[in-house]
């Protein structure tokens, strides 16, 4: 946790495709030629449409994958040794525990930190320690001993995200973070990601096919749609966009958010029309999907 | 035949089912809770497959080192079998039941070819019994031999050790297995290493119960545990209480009811999880 870089993410040219899915078939290229660096400190969003990258970079950026062309480095690392030292958070877009699982809040939140402990430590009091600070920094304090499966759906995810963190990573990845959550549930998550942000000082990547999402906790937008589009927030996401975009469709913003028309072309999608309709609510679609 | 004559030819199976109690019970939480029965049931019956290939290998009597030298044979098969099932799984068929299901009918189906071959050939050549297969697929706790035992309990302890070493991360892998990688935990590395201790233990399992009923074992204490608390220690602790009172249980019933000791641990720990499932108002 030493590690101090001017970038927490640097990612070079990269280009990723995916394996064709039967012979005959194209790979199928979900990242082309990528070049993002994401200064430590900075709370980056990352806007893309369904099957427009977006799980594909989060996959590099977590090392689960390695690019085709190119390179990523997290925090000057490569990204699975970073992972290793515990100087990445992720909270997946779904999470797959087992929530009857027979384990404290306290016990979930640590078990990532105490995993790296030596086996003869019978008890763990500094991860437990860890889980508790965590668990406080997400307004969950007094969570500790309840059973996970006695939780709400939101406080699962204020769990989870203490989970992410228990290691004090220089780098937290949120990957679809509010799917399937109202307006005033995506408020309550960016004032905690501030939180967060402001508490632990690190470096988040917010990635979303959602405007919303992305709007409300971000210092810089980048829209992904397999090449990558940088605007710093400020002059991109004024007030009054924001207040039409809790009213409205995000469609009719994608112009304005896009300085050049290059970009806004990038952007444009099929499956972006019925935005806040079940599809887009769908998560990985088509191009995404076929990864898996 | 003096009491403690007859004593002595127990002992060796009463400390197996013991030692396997105390392993079963700290493995069956977990093989419960990340849903792993039928992965004990694919290798146990895969195991069979292991006692067939001891058997053509030369292995086959129930004298000498012969028992010892199967043991070896058949857990080294089932190990085999376990990873061949998590390959298929994962790269052939995609469903972990699918690749079960060819496995074990395979290993099954070669297990008997390979024994019935052996069994001519022993007969032909006037050798010693090859076991029997009622024995091989329901147990034989009372044909356990002393050095049988040293083993199984050499067994236990490597086994248990690798899981109370590597706890925290299989329980972070069986809670939320696709939380492993980002936290920086090697998943595959760590489903094979519960992989290879499943098999090994289901191996220990087989001589108490058999191929058919070794499941049991690994099934029933964690899943009356859990019906009973809700907590992690807890339910560690009951499941292995579980274990260790329903075999020394069942033991003691079968040599009263003149009951097959396997069959008869197996139906005093479904009657304890029975009751359990009373207990906690049947519906989960």
């Amino acid at each position: 946790m030493s590690v101090r870089a001017e970038h927490a993410v640097e990612i070079e040219g990269v280009s990723f495709a995916y394996p064709a899915r039967a012979v005959g078939e194209q790979p199928v290229r979900a990242l082309d030629r990528i070049t993002m660096p994401v200064r430590a400190g900075t709370r980056l969003g990352v806007l893309g449409p369904n099957g427009g990258g977006k799980s594909t970079l989060v996959k590099l950026i977590l090392g689960l994958i390695e690019p085709d062309e190119g390179r990523v480095t997290v925090l000057g690392l490569r990204p699975p040794e970073a992972r290793r030292r515990g100087l990445i958070g992720y909270l997946p877009q779904r999470t797959t525990a087992e929530t009857d699982f027979p384990i404290s809040v306290r016990q979930a939140v640590a078990l990532p930190l105490a995993a790296r402990s030596r086996g003869w430590i019978l008890r763990d009091r500094r991860a437990e320690r860890a889980a508790d600070e965590a668990l406080g920094l997400v307004g969950m304090d007094g969570f500790g001993d309840r059973p996970v499966g006695a939780l709400s759906g939101g406080q699962l995810q204020r769990a989870l995200i203490a989970r992410a963190v228990v290691c004090k990573p220089e780098l937290l990845v949120l990957d679809e973070p509010t799917v399937g959550v109202d307006a005033a549930g995506q408020q309550r998550f960016a004032d905690l990601i501030s939180t967060l942000h402001a508490g632990l000082g690190m470096t988040i990547i917010t990635v979303s096919h959602d405007l919303r999402a992305i709007a409300a906790g971000s210092d810089r937008v980048a829209c992904l749609h397999r090449s990558v589009h940088f605007h710093d927030a400020p002059e991109g996401l004024t007030p009054g966009i924001l207040a039409q975009v809790f009213a409205h469709d995000v469609e009719p913003l994608f112009g304005r958010l896009h300085v050049d028309a290059h970009a806004a072309d990038a952007c444009e999608d099929p499956s972006h029309h019925h935005h806040s309709g079940p599809r887009g609510q769908n998560g990985a679609s088509g191009r995404e999907g076929s990864g898996r | 035949m003096t009491f403690l004559e007859q004593l002595q030819i127990f002992v060796p199976g009463i400390v197996v089912a013991l030692l396997v109690a105390l392993l079963g019970g700290m493995f069956s939480v977990i093989v419960v809770m990340k849903r792993l029965a039928f992965v004990g049931q694919g290798v146990s019956h895969a195991a069979f497959g292991g006692v067939g290939l001891a058997a053509i290998l030369g292995f086959g009597s129930t004298l000498g080192i012969d028992p010892l030298a199967r043991t070896l044979v058949v857990a080294v098969f089932s190990i085999a079998a376990g990873l061949m099932v998590s390959h298929l799984a994962k790269r052939t068929e995609r469903r972990t039941d699918t690749a079960i299901g060819i496995v074990m009918t395979a290993s099954m189906a070669l297990g008997f070819v390979l024994y019935r071959l052996a069994a001519n050939r022993a007969r032909g050549a006037g050798a010693g019994p090859l076991p029997s297969i009622e024995g091989v697929l329901f147990g034989e706790l009372l044909s356990i031999s002393p050095a049988a035992a040293w083993t199984t309990a050499g067994a236990v302890v490597l086994i248990a050790a690798a899981l109370f070493w590597n706890r925290r991360a299989i329980l972070l892998w069986s809670f939320d297995e696709a939380s492993c990688a980002p936290s920086g935990l090697n998943t595959s590395r760590l489903g094979m290493l519960v992989l290879i201790l499943l098999a090994s233990t289901v191996v220990l399992a087989v001589q108490v119960a058999g191929v058919v009923l070794a499941t049991a074992v690994l099934v029933l204490p964690g899943a009356t545990a859990l019906r009973l608390t809700r907590s992690l220690v807890p339910a560690f602790v009951c499941s292995v209480t579980v274990a260790l009172l329903t075999i020394a249980a069942g033991i003691g019933l079968s040599v009263e009811l003149d009951w097959p000791p396997g069959a008869t641990i197996a139906l005093t720990q479904c009657g304890v999880w029975l009751l359990a499932a009373f207990a906690t108002g049947w519906k989960r």
